[in-house]
């Protein structure tokens, strides 16, 4: 059933140990290398957005100070006409992002999903007390499910938060609130850090990264 | 003719000194506009810290989640930990570079304390255009080495605030500036004995 020729080339600690993955098994590598992979797209995009983010806030202090002065001086209209369009673009461009981040959690979240059908698959297979199999070193399918659960939970928390901000951060006049916002959006309050080591755990227990 | 060989080889230590304090001299040059970045990402932290304390949550759109707070804190705090940490290191580069320049001087002075009285007080005092006299040379050591104990000693005080309030976490940047121009003549003034001595290091 299984071709032979990979393990000779395969060195001893190398996963697999079996000489080609399951069904089963391959699956849940691909999850694992899905997840590195996206997460490493999420923090592209939330430094993206955060530089979007934060000229907003720039612009948005720059057009209040212009807006306390106007009994001085006769405001220049072209000037707050471009400062508006440019607004409106810095807001789309923001909202753009968000959305693409929002499709990166819908992908995790279906990654999520498929470990959760392995370990239903396998309850199928070996009901009661079998013992089910264990498709790398030591976790069994369900550790993979729990562990992506827990991470996926973090990134729907931040999601959430984010979807929160970008309601009110062009709205907000509180300085304060307003930095706030971005430090939440730099920083992402709910992704712990731990996250780093589930993943690597995943990554390790797959065969992704090696001893 | 026993006072020839002494005087030499006191003007040899001298001259290996110089040498020896250029370098270092570089070094701490460098590390200090190292700790620049990390000085503004801590004062930038500082003021988001600030702003998280003074913002109430439950009267902002943030109210429904749990926690925000702490957990921004906590975020905040971790990667203010971070930015110390470099800064620390740095601060124990400059420390090695102040001991090193001790150690230089005071091998020296050593040097200079057991020969003395073969060379005699006139050949010390003795200068020509090329060649400061050795006197003057030991003098100018031991300027390099009081700033130098000065200024890590103040960097060190600086540092030392963060772990009080905010507002002076935030200052750093500035006091720490500040900090360098008020050493800035004693900067120049090392960076002018390098240069006086370089006739001297040169000759042998």
């Amino acid at each position: 059933m299984y071709a032979d020729t990979m393990e000779s080339k395969s060195p001893g600690y190398v996963t697999p140990k079996k000489p080609a993955l399951s069904a089963s098994a391959r699956k849940i590598k691909d999850n694992a290398a899905d997840w590195h992979n996206l997460m490493l797209k999420w923090e592209t995009y939330n430094n993206d957005s955060f530089t979007i983010a934060s000229k907003i806030v720039n612009l948005k202090i720059i057009t209040e100070s212009a807006d306390s002065m106007l009994d001085e001086t006769t405001p220049n209209k072209d000037n707050i006409t471009t400062d508006k369009v440019e607004l409106d673009r810095l807001c789309s461009e923001l909202l753009h992002i968000l959305e693409n981040m929002e499709k990166i959690w819908t992908k995790l979240e279906k990654i999520t999903v498929t470990f959760k059908g392995i370990c239903d698959l396998e309850a199928y297979q070996f009901p009661g007390d079998i013992s089910k199999p264990v498709h790398f070193h030591t976790w069994p399918t369900t550790l993979f499910y729990e562990t992506s659960k827990t991470m996926v939970d973090m990134y729907k928390k931040e999601m959430e938060l984010k979807r929160t901000i970008i309601g009110d951060l062009a709205h907000t006049s509180d300085q304060d609130l307003r930095m706030v916002y971005l430090s939440c959006w730099l920083y992402q309050p709910y992704i712990d850090n731990n996250i780093k080591v589930l993943l690597e755990s995943m990554l390790l227990e797959t065969g992704h990264r090696t001893f | 003719m026993s006072e020839k060989p002494a005087f030499v080889s006191v003007q040899q230590s001298l001259r290996k000194s110089f040498d020896a304090i250029e370098p270092l001299h570089e070094e701490w040059n460098n590390t200090l506009l190292e700790c620049n970045p990390h000085l503004t990402s801590l004062s930038n932290l500082a003021e988001q810290l600030q702003a998280c304390q003074r913002v109430l949550f439950k009267k902002t759109p943030l109210s429904s989640f749990i926690n925000l707070q702490e957990h921004l804190r906590f975020k905040l705090q971790a990667a203010m930990e971070f930015n110390l940490e470099i800064l620390n290191q740095k601060l124990s580069t400059l420390q090695r570079i102040r001991d090193s320049v001790s150690q230089v001087v005071g091998s020296v002075l050593y040097m200079y304390e057991t020969s003395i009285e073969k060379i005699g007080l006139e050949a010390i005092l003795e200068r020509s255009s090329l060649c400061p006299s050795i006197a003057d040379m030991l003098e100018w050591l031991q300027d390099i080495e009081k700033h130098y104990r000065n200024q890590y000693l103040q960097r060190k005080l600086l540092l030392q605030v963060c772990g009080g309030h905010l507002s002076d976490i935030q200052a750093l940047p500035q006091s720490w500036a500040k900090q360098r121009d008020a050493a800035s003549s004693k900067q120049q003034h090392v960076e002018d004995i390098l240069l006086s001595v370089s006739f001297f290091r040169m000759s042998t």
